[in-house]
């Protein structure tokens, strides 16, 4: 079992505060992503959990026992960092090795454990190699097995896939992954991709100026964000959002935006009528064809199996994403709706989302 | 504790700068004080006659004023000697440090010269320079440049100018050739982009280079002793003549000193803004 | 506005090829990508058009006319480098003035137009600020405007947006394209990321190893790619290949059949994960489930090939979990041993050996 708990953790740098009265609970087996733009202090935070930062205030606890007197050595875990850190004039046999060596396990144990996880990880071909020369995934792979091989509690990562090319990293992140749900093993994932945070996670947290914005699961975030900076920081394209104000029309709540009313749908929480609110809805959420709102196409982007259409409503700019078999033209006037369901509704002044 | 820190720190700065400029100070004391007190005892920092006849004998001919007297016997005036080292030093620094300047860009940017040629400009550097000597002196003897300024700021050219390459070609090699290129593709020509573009980008390194050279330079004396005689005489070999003289002239030769320093404390100021950090602000990785 | 002719170009840096008998046009006003792996000459080719390196051999015309004798400087060819290059010891506005000043314009012409593109690209509060205090994206539109301010012939830029974070390239990409419809500048883009060509291209270039692989709109290239290479480089999840063994009008994988008339030999069957449907068909088992907020990707197996299939929000499958696959009816794509497109047929459902399903 390993389950970490931060409560009320804030750390300070001199005058800045980096993480500001965080708290929250890892359970075990699971993965967490800390997301957010940089220096929103989740690496600070990742720091303070593996014990390479004293936090200014507030407590870890590691399976309900507070760690702040034990040093990062005794707190069973394992760190892997953005470039890796592999012994690159030692063999992958000897990388993996490295970690039960260092305690002094006895030989057999030592082999026998790191045939086992070169096993798992796909590594028995190379165990001979010397890491110098081992393609990237492969050596993410020795870094991830190095790090699991002392079976640490919690495996920390910090933007283990940052430098890494598109295309391969899509294909590393879903065999760490694998491995993860595999070994029920419970980590920290640090990085500033939202849309590697929602294809790792069981759990997103997403923060900003060392503050929580909302933990969720990467549905949860996606479909429900708690306020405008998550709405906009989590999904992409981003959402698009557009200044209403609540009106009524046949008794009806209705949202007044540049040059449109549509219905508001049934949300009992809209306020009074002339409140200012900010309309959000995903490009994905747009609907081309029929509706109330009125368009001109004013830019058209390939994107593959979708495209992207750039609209013009009244001054605003909104984006749609759309099958890439209908045909438009730059300039071609559009109807569109925004259906109820696909809303997102923030308070004007506050940026938080108003309860649907 | 956080609050003592501090006033640690500022205590130990303050004792290694009075033991640095000490020497300097106790220099500085004696240049003013009358020959009575050069030796007193015990020793007084602040002179009791304050005098500035200590200067006045250096650039005096014929006999002087005083006291100090006997000296003139074995010292020609420092006047010419100050002369020729203001010459020649500058001169050799500035060549030095444009050759050097050039030959880095050429080494860093088209590899002029093989992977080799750096190292073996240093290799000036790596004998004992007498083991020059004789060889330069056969050569000079024909060439006419014994016991001239010339002569002696050509030989100061040869022997610093691999210090500015290496100091320089560090520089230039950190500034990307992109950088380089996006001014030819501007439409500027190769001169234009070293001197608007590459040069302002190095500035610091060329600055450290011209005072470090200058410095040496400045301080040269096996050569100026070996190369001169009477003419092209420079301040280090005039200042070894008061300091093999007989008798003790400790105010002349501390004022010696003081005068023979000053160009370079000069020539480091205006040059130790350009020092820090000359360049890499804002570029890229 | 020009036109740009490659032609069996070649270029080699000691042993090693970047760029082996390259062909492609330019039309005027068109926007042209660079598509390829790192790695693969996009960069020499921009290199070799600018004028910073010579071909080996093969010819470069722009007009027509070869500028086999032309300096960088006589070509009127602006680029922006992958790392910008701007002039860190110059201001926003010196920075962009720099090309106009060695045309020796008049002072109050330089202004005008500098105090233009400045307004084109959103940074007038930038010209009197050093590149140092720029962010990522701001960096990047100076480095742009320097680029255009003297309207040149044309436009080269070597992967200008690969070191900004996901959402500035976002927009980023949205502004090139606006910027581009405005201008019509002939321009060639080169990068490895494949929403930024189809998003911006007239027509992409796919680069393998210095020779084009492929040359399209991005709708051909999406739709046909003409090499394995191709394949894979575009696409969100990248397009699935499945070695397969074609003979008898049939495409046999481990794990499936399919009908795929006229292919003969060993080969691979290439399908788009988003032509792949859940949940009917052929039994298959979930491996991995990556939600993305609008759509999931799921990896399945089918025997023992694997598949990448894009799904809606909706699917709630998990690691371990049964489910079905089809594809089909629809176009499939028929690579050959050496990579190559050979054929897009239509196909038939999927079925596995001993009998008929889905």
């Amino acid at each position: 079992m390993a389950t970490i708990a931060l409560r009320r953790l804030v750390k300070r740098f001199g005058s800045t505060v980096a993480v500001d009265d965080v708290s929250l609970d890892i359970p075990h087996g699971k993965l967490v992503c800390l997301l957010g733009p940089s220096g929103c202090g989740k690496t600070t935070t990742l720091r303070m959990i593996a014990g390479l930062e004293q936090p200014t205030s507030g407590e870890i606890l590691f399976d309900g026992a507070p760690v702040s007197n034990v040093p990062p050595q005794r707190r069973g875990i394992g760190m892997v960092f953005q470039n890796y850190a592999l012994f690159t004039h030692m063999t992958t046999y000897d990388n993996l090795a490295f970690g039960l060596r260092i305690r002094g396990e006895p030989r057999e144990t030592v082999d026998g454990e790191v045939r086992r996880m070169a096993e798992v990880l796909e590594l028995t071909a190379v165990l001979d190699h010397p890491a110098a020369r081992l393609d990237l995934s492969t050596m993410q792979r020795v870094a991830l097995g190095r790090t699991l091989i002392t079976r640490p509690r919690v495996l920390l990562l910090d933007e283990p896939l940052n430098n890494i090319r598109p295309g391969l990293r899509e294909m590393l992140r879903a065999e760490l992954r694998r491995l993860q749900l595999d070994l029920n093993q419970t980590a920290v994932y640090v990085t500033h991709d939202q849309e590697e945070a929602l294809s790792l996670a069981d759990q997103v947290i997403i923060m900003a100026r060392g503050k929580v914005e909302q933990i969720g699961s990467p549905d949860g975030v996606y479909r429900r964000p708690r306020n405008r900076f998550v709405a906009a920081f989590v999904g992409s394209p981003t959402m698009n959002f557009l200044p209403c104000e609540v009106t009524s029309r046949d008794g009806e709540p209705h949202l007044a935006g540049p040059g449109f009313v549509i219905p508001a749908g049934r949300r009992p929480d809209l306020g009074p009528r002339g409140r200012l609110i900010v309309l959000g809805i995903r490009p994905e959420g747009v609907r081309l064809g029929e509706g109330p709102v009125s368009a001109v196409v004013m830019l058209i982007q390939p994107a593959g199996a979708d495209q992207i259409i750039e609209l013009a409503v009244g001054d605003h700019r909104l984006r749609a994403l759309i099958r890439p078999s209908l045909r438009l033209t730059i300039g071609q006037q559009v109807a569109l709706d925004f259906p109820s369901d696909e809303l997102h509704l923030f308070d004007a002044a506050t940026g938080e989302a108003l309860d649907g | 504790m956080r609050g003592l820190l501090p006033l640690v720190r500022w205590v130990a700065a303050v004792a290694v700068a009075a033991v640095v400029l000490m020497p300097v100070v106790w220099a500085v004391s004696i240049s003013f004080k009358p020959p009575a007190e050069w030796a007193a005892h015990p020793p007084r920092l602040v002179p009791e006659e304050p005098t500035l006849a200590n200067y006045q004998v250096l650039f005096q001919v014929g006999n002087p004023v005083g006291v100090v007297a006997e000296m003139t016997r074995t010292a020609e005036p420092v006047t010419r000697a100050f002369i020729t080292s203001l010459i020649v030093a500058p001169l050799a620094t500035a060549a030095s440090v444009a050759i050097g300047f050039f030959a880095a860009y050429a080494v860093s940017r088209y590899q002029v010269g093989g992977p080799m040629l750096p190292f073996l400009a240093l290799t000036t550097r790596m004998f004992p320079p007498v083991a020059f000597a004789v060889p330069l002196l056969v050569y000079y003897r024909m060439l006419g440049l014994i016991d001239t300024r010339l002569g002696l700021a050509l030989m100061y050219t040869g022997f610093t100018v691999a210090f500015p390459l290496w100091m320089i070609k560090g520089f230039i090699d950190s500034v990307p050739r992109h950088v380089e290129e996006a001014a030819i593709l501007d439409g500027a020509s190769r001169w234009r982009v070293l001197f608007t573009i590459t040069l302002p980008l190095v500035k610091g390194g060329v600055a450290a280079a011209l005072l470090f050279v200058f410095i040496l330079n400045w301080t040269e004396f096996l050569f100026a002793l070996i190369f001169t005689s009477r003419h092209a005489i420079t301040l280090p070999v005039q200042v070894s003549y008061y300091a093999g003289a007989v008798g003790r002239f400790y105010g002349p030769q501390a004022a010696l000193g003081i005068v023979a320093s000053l160009p370079v404390v000069i020539a480091g100021y205006v040059i130790q803004r350009h020092l820090v950090r000359g360049f890499t602000f804002g570029l890229v990785k | 506005m020009a036109e740009i002719a490659l032609r069996d170009v070649a270029k080699r840096y000691g042993r090693i090829e970047a760029v082996r008998g390259l062909s492609f046009d330019v039309r005027s006003g068109e926007l042209v990508c660079l598509l390829g792996p790192p790695g693969m000459g996009k960069t020499t080719t921009l290199r070799l058009i600018a004028g910073l390196e010579r071909p080996d051999r093969g010819e470069i015309l722009i007009d027509g006319q070869s500028v086999a004798g032309q300096e960088p400087g006589q070509r009127d060819i602006a680029m922006v480098f992958e790392d910008l290059a701007l002039y860190p010891h110059m201001e926003g506005f010196d920075n962009i003035a720099h090309p106009l000043r060695l045309r020796r314009m008049p002072i109050e012409e330089i202004r005008r137009k500098v105090d233009h593109v400045a307004d084109l690209l959103g940074i007038p509060h930038l010209l009197e600020r050093l590149p140092h205090t720029f962010s990522g994206g701001e960096q990047q539109r100076v480095a742009i405007a320097r680029a255009i301010v003297r309207e040149p012939k044309i436009l080269l830029l070597d992967q200008p947006l690969s070191n900004l974070d996901a959402k500035v390239r976002e927009v980023m990409i949205g502004e090139l394209r606006h910027l581009q419809q405005r201008t019509r500048q002939t321009t060639i883009y080169a990068t490895h990321d494949y929403e930024e060509a189809m998003a911006l291209g007239d027509r992409i270039l796919v680069l393998r190893e210095g020779t084009a692989d492929q040359i399209g709109t991005p709708e051909e290239v999406y739709a046909r790619p003409a090499t394995t290479l191709a394949a894979t480089i575009t696409g969100s999840p990248p397009m699935n290949l499945i070695p397969c063994r074609f003979s008898g009008g049939l495409a046999m994988a481990d794990g499936f059949t399919i009908s795929a008339p006229g292919a003969e030999g060993e080969g691979f069957l290439g399908i788009r994960p988003e032509e792949v449907r859940l949940g009917e068909g052929i039994p298959a088992v979930v491996d991995l489930v990556q939600p993305l907020g609008r759509k999931k990707i799921v990896e399945v197996t089918v025997g023992r090939v694997r598949l990448k299939v894009t799904a809606g929000p909706e699917f709630a499958g998990q690691r371990g979990d049964t489910t079905a696959v089809a594809f089909g009816p629809s176009i499939v794509r028929i690579y050959g041993a050496d990579g190559r497109l050979s054929a897009t047929r239509a196909t038939g459902p999927p079925f596995q050996r001993g009998g008929t399903m889905g």
